[in-house]
């Protein structure tokens, strides 16, 4: 008898319930056991879960007899409103604005500032007004990435609670008065002390304009005090330059360059203004080949660079300057550099440790380390003393000058000069100090005794303590400029007339200067005229300026410091924190608060937690034991209930929900800042978390000791991690790669034999890809029928994907998605067409972390199409998967039949009361869904219809790069590849053919057009 | 044994049989029917606009090409509506005391728009562009009707998905070559044989071939 070779395509039975038969336990931690919550890890999830969660339809408090009168009613009186299609008006314009063709987007140029973080930006407006916020890809510093926060800032200037009114003392007083006030105050206080009782505070941006207007101040009122001030800007980073490096200056760091990349407390791929092109050179180091870069992270809490780790120490953030030390011991034997720093005390010698040692040292000037801006100035001077004596500093690091400096202690001063008298008026724009501010500070106290300006956003806790409110206009609709991190400067051109009363902030400025009467526009542009240095017609580098968005060659030079080994040696020790460590983080959604308003930003699920609406303390699951809450409960549409921890650091109390988060650190407590503010009565952050900031010790502190305590109440958190089922199967795959043979490898549970196997990663996924076997032939005579000239298709990479969610945000913002509140949530009424799914891999305190995007597939054979009873899903022949929203008749039998749970009902008409500002963020190539209809990821079609009917009226066909969906565009490392798969030379289609490939729920024979490729881990040989 | 039903409950049974079926098929198509009049599609409807503007005169009299003031129809989705500034371009010259343009010169000079009715509504659902239809070789006239016979605009057609679809299915009979796609007057070849030959060539030479694919109008 001859044995006949496996088939080339087996059949798999599709897994219906429980998974592969994985066991819970794993020998790996790259197996495929896979969780996604601590209580699915245990055993104790929702179970198994359908289309929806259970509940998910259903009406609070209703009884059949009210439920029947309900439908009785509405039976009887359907048809009574119905009336004729209403006519409709068109009101032309009285001049066409230049330039403006109705119908057809236009994209500016501009750039933000939030905090001393800037972004450029290229921001796109229908008629006038804003509806779409990229990064500029034509500044050479960000590719083009934005972030969730960019993203966001549209919600922010169509907000309707915007502050709309100037005020004083509560009164509503006219603009034109209040600025009177401000020059008034100018003449006084110059004539009575030349300015000694005046106190500015604002926030950083480095704004050259900025400093000529301050300049001109200074001249009339030399003794006032000019305070920067940011609630989280990193004063430790550029202490710590001062340390070794003799000066204040910024690392940028070149991760592309990079072998070995040691993290320490830094979660440098935060996707924000720096972090969008840390995040896109860190992507290119992983490129799977020899040149693959090694990724350590050491810290407290999971992040998004912590989940990218090829190994990861969990470690309290205050021990990890002792980490350090002993990392510094350990290399000084082997760099005789770093002699002279005998820095550290033995301790006993951990394998990650010494791993690392071997590893930095054998990769050179190939290797570096990055601090986390938490960690004291002497973390950052041993992290530079290392990268110089390694011969980084110029190969994996840069130095400028920093963009801008704020003052470490400006609330504290200030609050100092008030309470001896020596500040008689202060004036704020921006940031919202007093919310910001330690409690035990008294900012509000003391800010009332003298007479205040505050130009704000919001009727905020500084507004309600100021004597003058002026309301401040958003970026979009000032001029002005921002520095970015490497001191280009980019321009802020305003997309739109300020849509209420307000003043920027160098209209103060001018009105201080008594120079108010001159329009914005022009003083701007007359302002960089004066300080211009550039040959030639100003006039045309100017416009060529606003057009780029930034002024070409105004980076700083940069820098090549020398490490003064000695000084690093001497560094101060911060004292170890005994006990509980309270470490507080900057939140990923609302950053120091400024974006508690915005629903997108609150709803979209945190990228680790996947908790939404609220801030919780994140403790190891051994310190939850200890707390006395061995288990947090989860049932399904009930949401988590969780216990209310009572924090107490510096005096202060805070009482907390509690959230379990796998891979933390024991004896440390996370939590979040910028929840809590209480400016936000009216809004939908109305009692959304708490405010961590009371708990700071100054006013720019992360860590501390604090006690914590069970009080023994609970709070019910939403948490999106157990929503949207796929049954664990071959889902988010991730390979190992061999650093001697240069092979990948994954682990693969044999069903056979019962045991985790290692398998070659190629011939694994040659199973999960491709067309399976059909019982009849149906493709061929498809495609057939019609000329096909486009093959939509997508690829994700895993392996660039951080899971920073700003392509869901990108999502919301494109494609009109509704935001449903935090009740919503709870029953699985999210709509995010676009989800990132988050799963652990391994142990309970160690685990590994991979996140997956899952938009629509856009299957082949989609399952969804069949079972539509009324056609409301079909297929286009270039392989969308339409949805057409005006035949849905919502039987959801289409969101039951998808495998992979990307369909979204609209269980209420969810746009409905949206206020007349809100409504401006629409996009009008969307079509607004109402009640009653399924929804889901169109590959963004609005765009490939744009771009298609513009390449058609040339005569062309589209090219390659010509349609990028939002989240393509908005994604910082690029892991997200659209277009044409008729096309070989595609991006697309050139990862389509990649051997990492692969489809998910292959056996399903969906035949996804979105496909995925594998993430590779490279652990050190020594380590895994 | 006598009947069990009196001899009427046949006729009874017989109409109820028929009703069964024939009332609900009746009355769904009442509905649909009713969907397709222009009683629903708005056809043939002249709706009153605050100034009683007379394409006749500006393009058949005076020869004014469509373009002049619906001069967006190349480049974007909606063909627009002329800016008041560009009516008072001419009507600050001609008939400039005419008290049927009084309602211009007070949008004009007040800075208020005038407010047109709309006479081509297509749901919010829809998204049509014009400017790949007029590059493509269908004319005004296909949609619009000759406008320029029209003493107050009204829509010529149906605008329904089924009219829309008919000619993405089968564009060759509604072509017209590209220098007459604005022309009013221009006429297609009597004979049918002709047409579908020109329709063919301009089919060819354009490269029209539209999709009907849902996604190709809604989004």
């Amino acid at each position: 008898m001859t044995t006949k070779p496996p088939p080339a395509v087996t059949w798999r039975l599709p897994v219906l319930d429980n998974p592969v038969g994985a066991p819970r336990s794993h020998e790996s931690v790259y197996g495929h056991a896979y969780w996604r919550s601590v209580e699915e890890q245990r055993g104790e999830g929702a179970g198994p879960s359908g289309e929806f969660l259970p509940g998910a339809s259903l009406l609070d408090a209703m009884t059949r007899r009210e439920a029947m009168t309900l439908l009785g009613a509405s039976a009887a009186l359907a048809g009574v409103g119905c009336t004729m299609k209403p006519s409709d008006t068109i009101l032309p314009y009285h001049q066409a604005p230049e330039g403006l063709t109705i119908g057809n987007p236009q994209q500016y140029a501009t750039a933000m500032s939030v905090g001393g973080v800037a972004t450029p930006l290229l921001v796109t407006a229908r008629e006038g007004r804003p509806v779409k916020i990229e990064g500029n890809p034509g500044v050479p510093w960000s590719g083009g990435a934005s972030g969730p926060f960019e993203q966001a800032e549209l919600l922010c200037l169509y907000d309707p609670l915007r502050l709309k009114r100037f005020s004083q003392n509560g009164e509503p007083v006219a603009k034109e008065d209040a600025l009177a006030a401000l020059t008034r105050l100018t003449e006084m206080a110059s004539k009575k002390n030349k300015g000694a009782g005046v106190r500015l505070l604002l926030e950083p941006n480095g704004s050259p304009s900025r400093e000529a207007l301050l300049a001109a101040l200074a001249e009339s009122l030399p003794n006032a005090k000019v305070l920067m001030h940011a609630p989280l800007y990193p004063h430790a980073r550029y202490a710590g330059a001062q340390l070794a490096l003799g000066r204040r200056l910024e690392p940028h760091y070149r991760f592309q360059n990079a072998r070995v990349i040691l993290s320490l407390d830094a979660d440098f791929t935060f996707p924000h203004g720096p972090g969008l092109r840390q995040a896109r050179a860190f992507a290119e180091s992983r490129e799977p080949g020899p040149s693959m870069s090694r990724l350590y992270v050491v810290e407290p809490s999971l992040t998004i660079t912590g989940s990218m780790a090829d190994h990861r120490l969990r470690m309290r953030a205050s021990d990890i300057e002792a980490f350090t030390r002993a990392l510094v011991a350990l290399l000084s034997r082997q760099l005789p550099a770093l002699a002279q720093v005998p820095g550290a005390e033995a301790t006993p010698a951990s394998p990650f440790l010494e791993a690392v040692a071997a590893d930095v040292v054998k990769a050179g000037p190939r290797a570096v380390l990055v601090v986390g801006d938490r960690q004291p100035a002497a973390v950052h001077a041993f992290a530079h003393a290392v990268n110089g004596a390694l011969g980084s500093i110029g190969e994996t690091v840069t130095f400028t000058a920093p963009a801008h400096t704020a003052h470490v202690d400006a609330l504290q001063s200030l609050v100092a000069d008030i309470e001896r008298g020596a500040a008689e008026s202060v004036i704020i724009f921006g940031g919202n100090p007093v919310y910001s501010a330690p409690a035990h500070l008294g900012l509000a106290a003391s800010l009332k005794k003298v007479p205040t300006f505050y130009g704000g956003l919001y009727e905020d806790e500084t507004a309600r303590v100021s004597r003058w409110v002026l309301p401040a206009s958003h970026f979009l609709e000032s001029w002005g400029d921002v520095r970015l991190a490497d001191g280009s400067v980019a321009l802020t051109q305003p997309l739109v007339e300020p849509l209420y009363e307000t003043v920027s902030e160098a209209q103060v400025l001018g009105a201080l200067l008594g120079r108010f009467a001159a329009p914005a526009a022009w003083s701007f542009k007359e302002s960089w005229r004066q300080r211009s240095t550039v040959t030639g017609d100003f006039e045309a580098h100017f416009a060529q300026w606003l057009r780029a968005g930034w002024v070409t060659q105004s980076a700083f030079s940069t820098e090549t410091p020398v490490v003064n080994f000695a000084a690093v040696a001497e560094a101060a020790k911060t004292p170890a924190v005994e006990g509980m460590e309270l470490a507080l983080t900057v939140d990923s959604k609302v950053f120091d608060g400024r974006y508690a308003q915005v629903p997108w930003l609150q709803e979209l699920p945190d990228p680790l937690t996947k908790v939404v609406w609220d801030n919780a303390a994140l403790v190891s699951p051994k310190t939850a034991e200890q707390l006395g809450f061995p288990k947090q409960h989860f049932k399904g549409t009930d949401g988590y209930r969780v216990p209310l921890l009572r924090i107490t650091a510096h005096g202060q109390s805070l009482e907390v929900p509690a959230f379990v988060l796998p891979g933390h650190a024991d004896n440390s407590v996370s939590l979040a800042l910028g929840y809590g503010g209480s400016s936000h009565d009216k809004t939908v952050a109305q009692s959304v978390g708490v405010n961590a900031y009371r708990l700071r010790a100054t006013e720019n502190s992360w860590l501390s000791p604090c006690t914590v305590e069970n009080t023994g109440r609970h709070h019910t958190l939403v948490c999106t991690q157990e929503h949207w089922d796929m049954h664990q199967r071959d889902l988010a795959l991730q390979a190992v790669r061999d650093e001697a043979t240069q092979t990948l490898a994954l682990d693969t549970f044999d069903h056979f034999e019962g045991r985790w196997k290692k398998k070659p990663l190629v011939e694994h996924l040659q199973t999960l890809k491709g067309p399976q076997p059909a019982l009849y032939d149906y493709a061929p005579r498809e495609v057939a029928k019609t000329r096909v000239e486009y093959r939509w298709g997508m690829a994700i990479d895993l392996n660039r994907c951080t899971g920073c969610s700003a392509c869901v945000t990108a999502c919301y913002a494109e494609n009109n998605i509704p935001t449903v509140g935090k009740e919503g949530v709870k029953r699985n009424r999210e709509m995010a067409w676009l989800r990132v799914d988050r799963y652990f891999i391994g142990e309970l305190d160690t685990p590994g972390v991979i996140t997956q995007p899952i938009p629509c597939m856009q299957c082949e054979t989609a399952p969804c199409e069949y079972v539509c009873p009324v056609n409301a899903t079909s297929h286009s022949e270039e392989g969308l998967n339409d949805m057409v929203y005006n035949r849905c008749i919502g039987t959801r039998y289409c969101a039951n039949n998808c495998p992979y749970k990307v369909r979204r009902f609209n269980y209420f008409h969810y746009h409905q009361n949206k206020t007349p500002s809100e409504r401006l963020a629409m996009n009008p190539e969307v079509t607004v869904r109402a009640r009653g209809v399924m929804e889901k990821c169109t590959y963004c079609v609005q765009r490939i219809e744009r771009a298609r009917i513009e390449y058609r009226r040339e005569g062309q066909a589209i090219p390659d790069g010509a349609v990028q969906t939002a989240c393509q565009q908005a994604c910082p490392t690029q892991a997200i590849a659209f277009g044409n798969l008729n096309d070989p030379q595609a991006r697309v289609s050139r990862l389509h053919a990649s051997e990492r490939r692969y489809d998910l729920l292959h056996d399903l024979n969906t035949r996804p057009r979105t496909v995925y490729l594998a993430r590779v881990k490279n652990p050190h040989p020594g380590l895994s | 044994m006598s009947a069990l039903f009196p001899r009427w409950t046949n006729t009874f049974a017989r109409v109820a049989a028929v009703s069964a079926v024939g009332v609900p098929v009746v009355a769904l198509s009442a509905v649909m029917l009713l969907q397709r009049t222009p009683y629903v599609t708005n056809q043939h409807v002249e709706l009153v606009q605050p100034i009683q503007f007379d394409h006749r005169h500006h393009n058949w009299e005076e020869g004014i090409d469509c373009r002049f003031c619906h001069a967006q129809v190349e480049t974007s989705a909606t063909a627009g509506i002329p800016a008041t500034s560009l009516c008072m371009g001419c009507h600050a010259q001609v008939f400039n005391k005419s008290p049927r343009l009084e309602p211009l010169r007070q949008a004009y000079f007040s800075k208020t728009p005038v407010a047109w009715k709309r006479v081509h509504d297509l749901p919010d659902f829809v998204y049509f562009n014009h400017s790949i239809h007029v590059r493509k070789g269908v004319g005004c006239v296909t949609c619009h009707g000759r406008v320029d016979r029209m003493p107050m605009v009204y829509q010529a057609e149906p605008l329904t998905m089924q009219w829309c679809v008919d000619c993405h299915r089968a564009p060759q009979q509604h072509l017209r070559p590209l220098d007459a796609v604005t022309d009013m007057q221009w006429q297609a070849p009597v004979s049918a044989a002709q047409r579908a030959e020109l329709g063919q060539r301009l089919a060819q030479a354009n490269d029209v071939h539209p999709r009907t694919a849902c996604d190709t109008c809604h989004r």
